[in-house]
């Protein structure tokens, strides 16, 4: 299975397609902790809050959730500028070892899971079809209970048949 | 828990964080020096000033979600469920922080708390 047939495989599927597993993970990131002065006072661990597995293939695993920027600026005149943001990685294994890793953005306080636009505009906003698939199905599976293409077109997105990743 | 100032806080322009407990005369609880970004503080205070009555919101939210009738409605839902129990999770994360209690995962429930029965 190469790169393509696997990103349209987890972005075609439902979210019953899917069985989850809260914490642990056992997948860590383990990052700096600093203090005022830039001196590294120690490590802080965390992890993705959940890992799911494809229930039709298990050698297809998916972990997500940790936060990347937790605050990330949206740059105006979008929408969502104005109100708090954060980015959350979204790791993609096969046989167990990292694939691909897409970067999903919360906007609007915790509102929607969007994709993170290559640059940001009020609207036009080009996004693929798979990577939108792969967006969605996180958002449903993981994300507030709003409703993912309404925030979709608010923030200026558009699907595209453009080749991804 | 650690005993708190009862809510409603309030915080005003110059930082001064007030309790407004009815039945208690208006009290400063404390103050606060702001530093960072002066476009946040505004709502870095009404965050603080809303953290006492949020806390008791969510205990009682996680009460709630945990009775059995609700719990089978969520787990019994395929677009809530996944979703449901990751949010519930960090939830009791963020309470058993602010509490000091150790408050079992969901969809188990603290036995000891018995605010919604009878």
């Amino acid at each position: 299975m190469d790169l393509q047939d696997y990103v349209k495989t987890v972005a075609d599927s439902d979210i019953g397609d899917w069985t989850p597993i809260l914490r642990p993970t056992y997948r860590h990131r383990f990052i700096p902790r600093k203090n005022a002065k830039d001196e590294v006072t120690g490590l802080a661990a965390d992890q993705h809050p959940l890992h799911l597995t494809f229930l039709h293939d298990i050698r297809i695993t998916l972990a997500y959730g940790m936060v990347d920027i937790a605050n990330y600026q949206i740059p105006s005149p979008n929408a969502f500028a104005s109100e708090n943001a954060r980015t959350h990685l979204l790791d993609c294994f096969w046989e167990g070892r990292l694939a691909f890793r897409e970067t999903l953005v919360n906007v609007g306080r915790n509102r929607c899971l969007l994709p993170l636009p290559e640059e940001w505009a009020e609207t036009g906003m080009e996004v693929p079809v798979l990577r939108y698939g792969l967006a969605r199905l996180i958002h449903d599976l993981a994300g507030p209970p709003t409703i993912f293409d309404e925030y979709f077109s608010m923030s200026g997105m558009q699907r595209v048949n453009r080749r991804w990743p | 828990m650690p005993k708190y100032t009862p809510g409603p806080w309030r915080m005003n322009t110059s930082g001064e964080l007030w309790s407004y407990a009815r039945g208690n005369a208006p009290a400063q609880i404390g103050s606060m020096s702001w530093s960072g970004d002066a476009m946040e503080r505004q709502g870095n205070a009404q965050m603080i000033a809303a953290s006492a009555e949020l806390c008791e919101c969510l205990d009682e939210v996680m009460l709630l979600v945990s009775q059995p009738e609700v719990v089978g409605a969520i787990l019994g839902t395929d677009r809530l469920k996944t979703r449901a129990q990751m949010i519930l999770e960090n939830a009791r994360s963020v309470l058993s922080e602010v509490t000091g209690r150790d408050l079992p995962e969901w969809p188990r429930r603290d036995e000891s708390d018995t605010r919604l029965e009878g």
